[in-house]
């Protein structure tokens, strides 16, 4: 399977804190790789590293072969980032289909278009219409963002980050505040997502890790403790001691 | 647009285009000067409107692209140079490229940053013009000729200029209606709700916001053109923050991000500029309080207002 | 360019830079603290001018009206911070610009309506209108001097006061970390009200001791307020350090651009040139200045919150 993301050494600090001290990652097609950790561990810290969000002050990311390290966010979009953030980030008073479409809109090269209406391209409409069925928003198109329940604006977020046909997915606790059934729900989303993806999962629900990752690191104070496939993680030592052991002592 | 609103429209234009017989007919040419400066007004509060309303781009700077406009008019008109397609082209390319370049360091900022170098970049231009004792500096320049734009078209003639203008200002709203529904227009208002969504959905926002601020400023610039011919003097004066301040009150006395929010709002700016001195010498008092009674109150404008009434009147 | 001149115009640049400092010093901690774009924080430079003209015409003592002034155009400020001010604190800055850009309408009408359209003049006392030698065949009003050293007294102890108190500390945190402030249980509204009344009282003093060598004049604020902007996004907003630092340097560059530019262009331009270009040049440095320090550091000089 190919690599599509790469990151060596990265790091950065908030005045004198290491949010992220010396992490390397690869993201490989067909993979979710999951990143688990303590609050304050640095996780969404890492992921607007590797969105471009923020800047390391040391280390080098690749997005499949090019350098990545000090592109802004735009263009590492064109190279197939796509994310999700930990907390909703959403055009709330648009409808759902004009944020999907303008999630669209985003991968078709630019929109300097002045004159002809948007919203009106069948091929553009046909594409909406895939991502919220998919996401399962079918009936909530006309509806405004903000008006939607928490467990659906999860789902539109993914389906905005799906938009252009990402290589690489970073997904920021997608799982958070959802009911058993959306959860269930998401996992199903989240297995037919990384045949085309590779896919970086950071997560506090135990049970979505667990039945999805294929790889899992854990990360304590900005540096990784851990990392390996779900069962060695069960079984490490130090893993359990740092997070595990509070919460989740059942998969031991 | 709604069918009434439609018809509204139709009316409107209509009323406007018989204008100028009604007040040869009446003997009240004033009222045609009047009518003029309110549309001149209205072009460069929807070009305001453009990035301040739909984008969110709060400038306050705004007028110093009318000052550009109008000297583009006044200084070719000093050296005898009175073709008007020149000087309109002077007036786009002069005002664009400031928009140009001062977007450039303008854009890097946001809020109140923004706003502060807005107005800083529109008072280094009034500095400058009134610096330049070449163009009569603080004293301004006398515009002795209108523009010429060709046979059969004499701006001199009120009556002309005034259709000229209303052609502009109907132009002006056409290409702003269609701009902001555009796949720019969802673009730049997406980017004024949430600008990181955007940029993850990889849209280079810092481009599409400079190229509606160059736009927004020539928009304009036009306005600034038309207006050196229309007064026939330019000054400094045309482009201080407080003339940016008014743009503004315009923007959101009529109603922010609509069409023809900018347009009612000039009109009632002109209504008040026009009525209210002849009750009282001490009418910017009143003026000041109903601005303050707008920030406090009036989300929206008028066009807010009224669509808040219909709501409450309708079931 | 002979010595004399240039010690002289450096002395105007300074005068230049403690007026600028007194306005901007009362807009940056407003700004900082309460996110409150105040337009007509220059109508308080106008007041003073005018109050302080009326009681020295009066009482025909300039030091009995600067001293009443002060504290009448720090009550001002209370009387508008509690009337109007605190209710645009939550509003967005449109919000913010339109009702005090509606102030400063209302301002300066209400001052033509006491004073009537006219600026007001007054002599000052014999004693300070002399010039005073500073050496050789260098002389400088004693005035001036004056406003220098009032100005500069007041710069430091705002800094004393800003650095060395618990009203200070309350101040700065409050500057960089609002919800702080208010987690502390501290009467925040005291505080704004406080903060407020003393920037107007800082911009009163500017405008009156500038009074006597303008005059005081309807709208006087409102143009070098705009400077003030420029001040204090040059420093950084919500800095006291960062207003000092650049309206001396705009006084500073403002004053000696406007008086020696042309003798420098001429080194590389024809005297012709030179002559047409540099006041227009000049008018531009200030702003040239601003844009440099933002494309290096978007947040000002001592910025404690990024833009």
């Amino acid at each position: 399977m190919s690599v599509e993301l790469e990151a060596w050494g990265i790091s950065r600090s908030f005045g004198g804190i290491h949010a992220v001290a010396d992490i390397d990652l690869c993201l490989e097609k067909g993979k979710i790789h999951a990143v688990i950790g303590p609050n304050g561990a640095g996780k969404t810290t890492l992921v607007g590293l590797l969105a471009g969000s923020l800047t390391a002050d040391k280390g080098e990311i690749r997005l499949g072969r090019r350098k990545a390290t000090l592109l802004p966010v735009h263009e590492r979009v064109k190279l197939g980032l796509g994310r999700t953030f930990q907390i909703t980030s959403l055009f709330g008073e648009l409808s759902v289909f004009e944020n999907i479409a303008i999630a669209v809109q985003g991968y078709q090269g630019h929109s300097f278009r002045f004159w002809a209406p948007a919203n009106r391209k069948s091929a553009l409409i046909k594409r909406v219409h895939e991502l919220a069925s998919d996401a399962g928003l079918d009936h909530e198109l006309d509806a405004r963002a903000e008006a939607l329940s928490h467990g659906k604006h999860r789902l539109l977020e993914i389906a905005m980050a799906l938009a252009g046909f990402p290589s690489i997915l970073l997904l920021d606790e997608p799982a958070a505040g959802l009911g058993a059934e959306e959860t269930q729900n998401l996992i199903a989303i989240l297995n037919r997502l990384k045949s085309d993806a590779a896919v970086l999962l950071v997560e506090h629900d135990m049970d979505v890790v667990f039945s999805v990752a294929d790889e899992v690191t854990v990360m304590v104070d900005g540096a990784v403790i851990a990392t390996g496939s779900p069962d060695d993680i069960r079984n490490n030592q130090q893993a359990q001691q740092a997070y595990l052991g509070e919460s989740g002592s059942e998969y031991a | 647009m709604s069918k009434s609103g439609g018809w509204l429209a139709v009316v409107t234009v209509l009323g406007a285009l018989l204008l100028p017989f009604w007040a040869e007919y009446a003997g009240e040419p004033f009222i045609l000067d009047v009518i003029i400066r309110l549309m001149i007004l209205a072009i460069a509060a929807s070009s305001l409107n453009l990035i301040l309303g739909y984008s969110g781009m709060v400038s306050l700077g705004h007028a110093v692209f009318i000052g550009i406009g109008a000297y583009a008019v006044g200084i070719p008109a000093y050296y005898d140079l009175n073709s008007g397609w020149l000087q309109l082209a002077a007036a786009l390319g002069a005002s664009g490229c400031f928009a140009l370049l001062t977007g450039l360091i303008c854009l890097r900022t946001r809020g109140a940053y923004f706003i502060m170098i807005t107005l800083a970049f529109a008072q280094m231009m009034y500095f400058i013009f009134v610096s330049i004792e070449e163009y009569g500096g603080d004293d301004g320049l006398v515009i002795y000729s209108r523009s010429e734009m060709g046979p059969g078209v004499d701006l001199d003639d009120n009556s002309q200029l005034y259709f000229l203008v209303l052609f502009c200002l109907i132009a002006v709203m056409i290409l702003i209606h269609r701009l902001t529904r555009s796949d720019f227009g969802q673009v730049i208002r997406s980017i004024k709700i949430n600008e990181v969504r955007m940029q993850a959905l990889g849209f280079d926002t810092f481009r599409y916001r400079l190229v509606c601020y160059v736009i927004s400023g020539m928009i304009c610039g036009l306005a600034g053109w038309l207006l050196g011919n229309f007064t026939g003097f330019i000054s400094p004066e045309m482009m201080d923050w407080t003339r940016s301040g008014e743009l503004i009150a315009m923007v959101l006395l009529g109603g922010a991000a609509t069409v023809v929010g900018p347009l009612l709002g000039a009109g009632i700016f002109i209504g008040v500029e026009t009525l209210l001195p002849e009750m009282t010498i001490y009418w910017h008092l009143y003026l000041g309080i109903l601005l303050i009674i707008v920030a406090k109150f009036g989300r929206g404008g008028l066009l807010g207002w009224w669509t808040r009434w219909q709501g409450r009147s309708r079931p | 360019m002979d010595s004399a001149l240039v010690m002289i115009q450096v002395l105007n640049g300074l005068q230049l830079g403690v007026l600028l400092f007194l306005l901007a010093a009362g807009l940056t901690l407003v700004f900082g603290i309460m996110d409150f774009i105040n337009l007509a924080h220059g109508a308080f430079y106008m007041l003073g001018a005018f109050i302080c003209a009326t009681l020295a015409l009066w009482l025909d003592s300039f030091l009995l009206a600067v001293l009443l002034a002060v504290p009448i155009t720090f009550v001002i400020g209370v009387v508008v911070e509690l009337g109007i001010a605190r209710q645009l604190y939550q509003a967005d800055h449109l919000e913010q610009i339109l009702a005090t850009f509606g102030l400063i309408l209302i301002a300066d009408t209400l001052v033509q309506m006491i004073w009537g359209p006219e600026g007001l003049t007054f002599a000052l006392p014999e004693i300070l209108n002399g010039q005073v030698r500073l050496f050789y065949d260098v002389e400088f009003p004693v005035y001036r001097i004056l406003i220098i050293s009032a100005g500069l007294l007041v710069a430091l102890a705002l800094y004393l006061v800003v650095s060395h108190t618990r009203i200070g500390m309350l101040i700065r945190a409050g500057a960089s970390n609002r919800r702080m402030v208010e987690a502390l249980g501290v009467d925040i509204r005291m505080l704004f009200t406080l903060v407020f009344a003393a920037g107007a009282a800082m911009a009163g003093l500017a405008g009156l001791m500038i009074a006597p060598i303008t005059e005081a004049s309807i709208g006087m604020g409102n143009e070098i307020l705009i400077v003030a902007f420029v001040v204090i996004v040059i420093g950084g907003i919500g800095s006291v350090q960062g207003a000092f630092l650049g309206a001396m340097l705009v006084g500073l560059i403002d004053t000696l651009g406007r008086s020696f530019l042309d003798d420098f262009l001429r080194l590389f331009l024809s005297h012709q040139a030179a002559e047409t270009s540099a006041p227009a040049i000049s008018a531009m440095l200030i702003y040239i200045l601003m844009a440099v320090i933002l494309t290096f550091r978007p947040q000002g000089l001592f910025g404690v919150r990024s833009s």
